[in-house]
């Protein structure tokens, strides 16, 4: 049985059109279910957890990254399934699980390659694909309590769980540090340095940082402070996925 | 090709990289390729390559299948397979390799074992 969650700002006027073909679509493939709009004053976790109440084997999410990751959280709790319609902007979690944009998902969705994917989990909220530390310049990170990394320069820290570089079926999470290039007027003429990014793979990493608490970015909305605990949690969900996924 | 793409992006996906902006301490085993451009301090264990750039300052024993080294290590090198110094690498340790390729320039003050030789079993002697 499918329940499908239509994003708040995605029940508009704007999709109208194209939330009805999608309806009709999934009719067609025989994949149809009860449908659960969003509003300001209908919860997603509660949304969910109704679903799941009414034993709803398949959680299909319509809409934006936004949805993906506040429901994220709540669907890691629970053994359903969840597909996924991209529909507004950004849908960059849908495009990496190679599931195409708008009406052409529900086939995705239909054809049902699912995979376990690891879950990353930071001060006990999970999150899908990264975290971002916009400023580092006063943090260490600690590595499965046997190695320690710190910046000599100025750098930005991405923590992913899948991407060009990570796998998330390996059980590891890689913390990435992308040094700034400091710009010059002469700049062009010296030799570029500490431009080459790093790359750890890591199972438990801890943030801390020695002046002030740091923000930390999860999922692209959710704010943290350091210091922070980031784990990974293995196979925790399992996704509906598409043929041109970034991994395998 | 598939196969070929696939295992390209495999190694990718398993590679760690020190690169030249960020110092590590402590005791680092790495699961793929290691590539260090920036600072180690320790010990660092792969099944797979290590390779040490020009820029890299380790002072750390290292231990890996082949070893390519160009920059600058205090401590013991092991390497399963091939170790290779370049004209930039500067080695101040024992080294242990199967085969050894030492460029002109290269400096290397420790002392030096292959590992063809010490794991070979013991002959017995004839009477």
């Amino acid at each position: 049985m499918y329940t499908y969650i239509v994003e708040a700002e995605i029940n508009s006027k704007k999709f109208e059109n194209e939330l009805a073909r999608i309806e009709a679509r999934l009719i067609e493939l025989e994949v149809a279910g009860r449908i659960e709009k969003l509003t300001i004053l209908k919860s997603l976790p509660e949304t969910i957890k109704d679903a799941v109440r009414d034993h709803a084997e398949t959680i299909v999410l319509i809409g934006t990254d936004k949805l993906i990751n506040s429901a994220i959280s709540t669907l890691a709790e629970f053994k359903a399934t969840i597909g996924i319609i991209p529909l507004g902007e950004p849908t960059l979690i849908a495009e990496s699980l190679g599931i195409p944009y708008g009406l052409t998902a529900c086939d995705t969705l239909s054809a049902r390659i699912t995979t376990s994917l690891d879950l990353g989990k930071i001060n006990n909220r999970y999150f899908l694909s990264t975290v971002h530390v916009p400023d580092c310049r006063t943090l260490t990170l600690d590595c499965d309590n046997q190695f320690k990394v710190s910046t000599i320069t100025p750098a930005t820290i991405d923590i992913t769980n899948f991407g060009e570089t990570s796998n998330p079926h390996d059980g590891r999470l890689e913390v990435i540090v992308k040094p700034e290039v400091q710009k010059s007027f002469f700049g062009f003429m010296k030799p570029r340095h500490f431009d080459r990014r790093s790359v750890f793979p890591f199972k438990k990493l801890t943030i801390k940082s020695t002046g002030d608490c740091l923000p930390i970015v999860s999922d692209g909305e959710t704010i943290i402070k350091t210091p922070a605990t980031i784990e990974v949690a293995p196979k925790k969900v399992r996704i509906i996925v598409g043929k041109k996924r970034s991994f395998r | 090709m598939a196969i070929f793409k696939q295992e390209m992006s495999n190694s990718k996906q398993n590679e760690t990289i020190i690169g030249s902006s960020v110092k590590v301490e402590g005791t680092f085993v790495g699961e793929g390729n290691v590539i260090i451009e920036g600072q180690l301090q320790g010990n660092l264990k792969t099944k797979h390559n290590i390779n040490v750039g020009p820029s890299a300052k380790l002072k750390a024993n290292i231990e890996g299948q082949d070893v390519y080294i160009a920059g600058t290590l205090h401590g013991n090198v092991k390497a399963l397979g091939k170790l290779q110094m370049t004209s930039t690498a500067k080695i101040v340790g024992n080294v242990e390799a199967a085969a050894l390729n030492v460029e002109t320039g290269a400096i290397l003050n420790g002392k030096c074992n292959m590992l063809a030789e010490t794991t070979l079993p013991e002959k017995p002697e004839k009477k």
